[in-house]
């Protein structure tokens, strides 16, 4: 795997950074209004995404800190193994931006992308390192964890530099061009060995200090729960279903303000970027279109609500459960966040024509219903096999899609269809272990 | 509750599997009302996995499970809804206190709105947490939770409570007081299966002892006939024990 990445890399560079190639620019202004349209949405959505999975992996890794800590284990190897384990972990984001690039063809010559693909990995390189730093980065008199308090934080700005660089390669080409390209790739290569040494002597500091993790007590100080307060909520909604009730009372808790600030720049992002077209029904369908693709991720991230991480077995295997009120505790509130995503577009769209933003929301609506109602089916189906539920609900996506796409006559139908044919498995679940036979 | 004597649980040759092995084979046994029985066995003698078995969450690939004459699997929630489990690791909702938690667990086990915060008050007394009902789960111990569990556990007026390793960790003091809710749990006529390595627990408190050795029960002997010392020379369940494993 490290052989075939170098052999890219290799690649990249003998294509894009030799001979007279490196000094072929693009039409910067064509380049940049062909990007600022679509590829950019999609760039921010690849952003979102990453910051999510890089939360989901936050609390995780405390647990191993603490198990490799009693290991006798060198810092200089641990501080590597965490390093390749982040590179491995999310290599799936310069694969993407590369898949984002490659759509520039038509606009950026082949020597110029490659240049930017380089640019992109390093920048890669250079983010995994300064979000394994700031991880490792813990004060002497800090009464309170790094790894929990300020990751989101710390990852976000980390994320937003690797977006700037790469935004910055595009928007002046000249900088990765010529005589500038090498140096530019010195400069990074550098700083990424310097942060990796760096990380290594914060490592050992924070090794003998072994302040990271603080004690039950001192972390119960500094939450509030709001005890009265959410207590009332509970009751009331757990009264109805305390699923429900279970679930909101948790996503209060988890203070997700960051989760709120990056939706709230992807619908500013995403309206921008369909204002480039000129006509208004073109502007909403673009929006539909990121709408439905934000669906799609969504739901895909909903299923993870039936994860180990999230919910036990031991609960729902051992208690009474019923199935309709647990589905329906993920639905609604998952609804009610599509919901509000959909009508804060349709409130822009309603800007210039209330009857497009009527029909806009209408059809996201139908679509997040549809997508999400797969998606759900899909987890309660492969119970507790997350993996498996998100496997199944790719392939019911991309089927609804090709049937769609080659009956659109009968794409209600087949989406109707697609439900009842999920529908039916699940009411085949069983809320047990089956032995194997 | 039933009345003591009656087969509460009955099991007909089940047979348990995991994806690999074999953990149970054929195994027959029945339950009355108003027992407290120990499991004991060696490490992955089916323990776990036969208590899972018994409460409705495994299975089995053969034979079948009934409780007061109906399989356990066909009515699968009412029969959960009568019995309390309590797993060697509890898992507990870490956003939560411990009192929120017990309100959750009763209300999925259908307690009555206006029986909830007495039975969760009843629940935390008798196990020791009211001084943590405030805490949030992820802020106890393990012990803590383990409490907390059983507490879960009783919820609800179960009539049958499945303990697996439940007082492994837990303080003297709230051992002691478990010990005594169990103690006059069964003398109301509930039923408790116990699994433990402590035989000293299960001698003190039970009064059936299962071992189960490979997935199969090698004795089965009513704690009043162990002592009574007539068919068991020993005299010791440690030293009897150990000397059927060998």
């Amino acid at each position: 795997m490290a052989t075939a990445g170098l052999l890219f890399i290799g690649i990249l560079l003998g294509y894009g950074a030799m001979g007279t190639g490196l000094f072929i620019q693009p039409d910067a202004d064509k380049l940049l209004e062909i990007f600022f349209k679509e590829p950019f949405v999609l760039f921010i959505v690849l952003l979102i995404i990453w910051f999510t999975a890089s939360m989901r992996v936050v609390t995780g890794r405390l647990l191993e800190y603490r198990y490799l800590n009693s290991l006798p284990l060198s810092s200089k190897r641990l501080c590597c193994y965490f390093f390749v384990q982040d590179l491995r972990r999310f290599r799936w984001v310069p694969l993407c931006v590369l898949v984002i690039l490659v759509g520039l063809l038509t606009v950026a010559p082949m020597v110029y992308l490659c240049r930017v693909a380089m640019l992109t990995i390093l920048s890669y390189g250079l983010v995994i390192s300064l979000v394994l730093i700031a991880h490792l980065e813990t004060g002497r008199n800090s009464r309170i964890n790094y790894l929990y308090r300020l990751a989101p934080w710390r990852t976000l700005l980390s994320i937003a530099f690797f977006a700037l660089l790469i935004c910055t390669g595009l928007v002046v080409p000249q900088l990765i061009s010529g005589v500038f390209f090498w140096p530019v790739v010195a400069v990074l290569v550098t700083v990424i060995f310097a942060l990796l040494r760096l990380a290594q002597l914060r490592f050992e500091r924070w090794r003998r200090q072994n302040r990271a993790f603080v004690s039950p007590e001192v972390r119960k100080d500094r939450r509030n729960v709001g005890r009265g307060r959410m207590s009332l909520l509970f009751d009331r909604i757990s009264a109805l279903n305390p699923w429900l009730g279970k679930n909101l009372l948790a996503a209060l808790r988890r203070r997700q303000g960051g989760v709120l600030f990056l939706t709230a720049l992807f619908i500013a992002l995403s309206y921008l970027a369909s204002m480039n077209n000129q006509l208004m029904h073109h502007r909403m369908y673009v929006l539909l279109a990121i709408a439905a693709i934000y669906s799609v991720f969504f739901a895909a991230q909903t299923i993870d609500r039936f994860a180990s991480s999230e919910e036990s077995t031991q609960i729902i295997y051992a208690l009474p459960v019923s199935k309709s009120a647990w589905y329906g505790s993920i639905f609604f509130p998952a609804l009610g966040w599509l919901t509000g995503i959909y009508t804060l577009f349709g409130a822009l769209i309603a800007m210039y024509s209330l009857k497009l933003a009527t029909y806009f929301w209408l059809q996201s609506l139908f679509i997040g219903v549809v997508v999400l109602i797969l998606a759900l089916n899909s987890a309660l189906i492969s119970f507790p096999d997350v993996k498996t539920g998100k496997k199944y609900f790719i392939y019911l996506i991309l089927a609804m899609i090709v049937l769609s796409a080659l009956f659109y006559k009968y794409h209600l139908l087949i989406m109707i269809l697609m439900i009842l044919f999920s529908l039916l498995r699940i009411f085949r679940v069983k809320l047990y272990r089956m032995a194997a036979s | 509750m039933t009345t003591q004597g009656k087969h509460l649980l009955t099991v007909h040759d089940i047979t348990l599997a995991y994806e690999d092995q074999a953990v149970i084979s054929d195994l027959s046994m029945d339950v009355d009302a108003g027992s407290f029985i120990g499991l004991i066995g060696p490490n992955g003698a089916g323990k776990t996995t036969l208590m899972l078995a018994l409460s409705g969450q495994f299975h089995p690939a053969r034979g079948r499970i009934e409780f007061e004459n109906s399989d356990i699997y066909k009515a699968n929630d009412r029969y959960k809804g009568r019995i309390g489990f309590v797993h060697e690791a509890p898992f507990a909702y870490p956003y939560f206190t411990a009192e929120e938690f017990l309100h959750l667990i009763a209300r999925v086990k259908g307690v009555p709105v206006d029986h909830i915060p007495a039975q969760v008050r009843t629940a935390l007394e008798a196990v020791c947490l009211m001084d943590e009902r405030h805490k949030l789960t992820s802020d106890l111990s393990m012990g803590m939770k383990k409490k907390l569990a059983i507490a879960a556990a009783t919820l609800g007026r179960p009539n049958i409570l499945f303990l697996d390793e439940a007082l492994n960790g837990v303080d003297v003091e709230s051992a002691f007081h478990i010990k005594e809710m169990l103690k006059d749990f069964v003398a109301r006529g509930g039923t408790v299966i116990l699994s433990t390595h402590i035989l000293e627990v299960i001698e003190k408190i039970c009064s059936r002892y299962v071992l189960l050795k490979a997935g199969r029960i090698i004795a089965d002997i009513q704690a009043d006939a162990f002592a009574a010392g007539d068919e068991f020379k020993h005299g010791d369940l440690e030293q009897y024990v150990v000397s059927l494993l060998r």
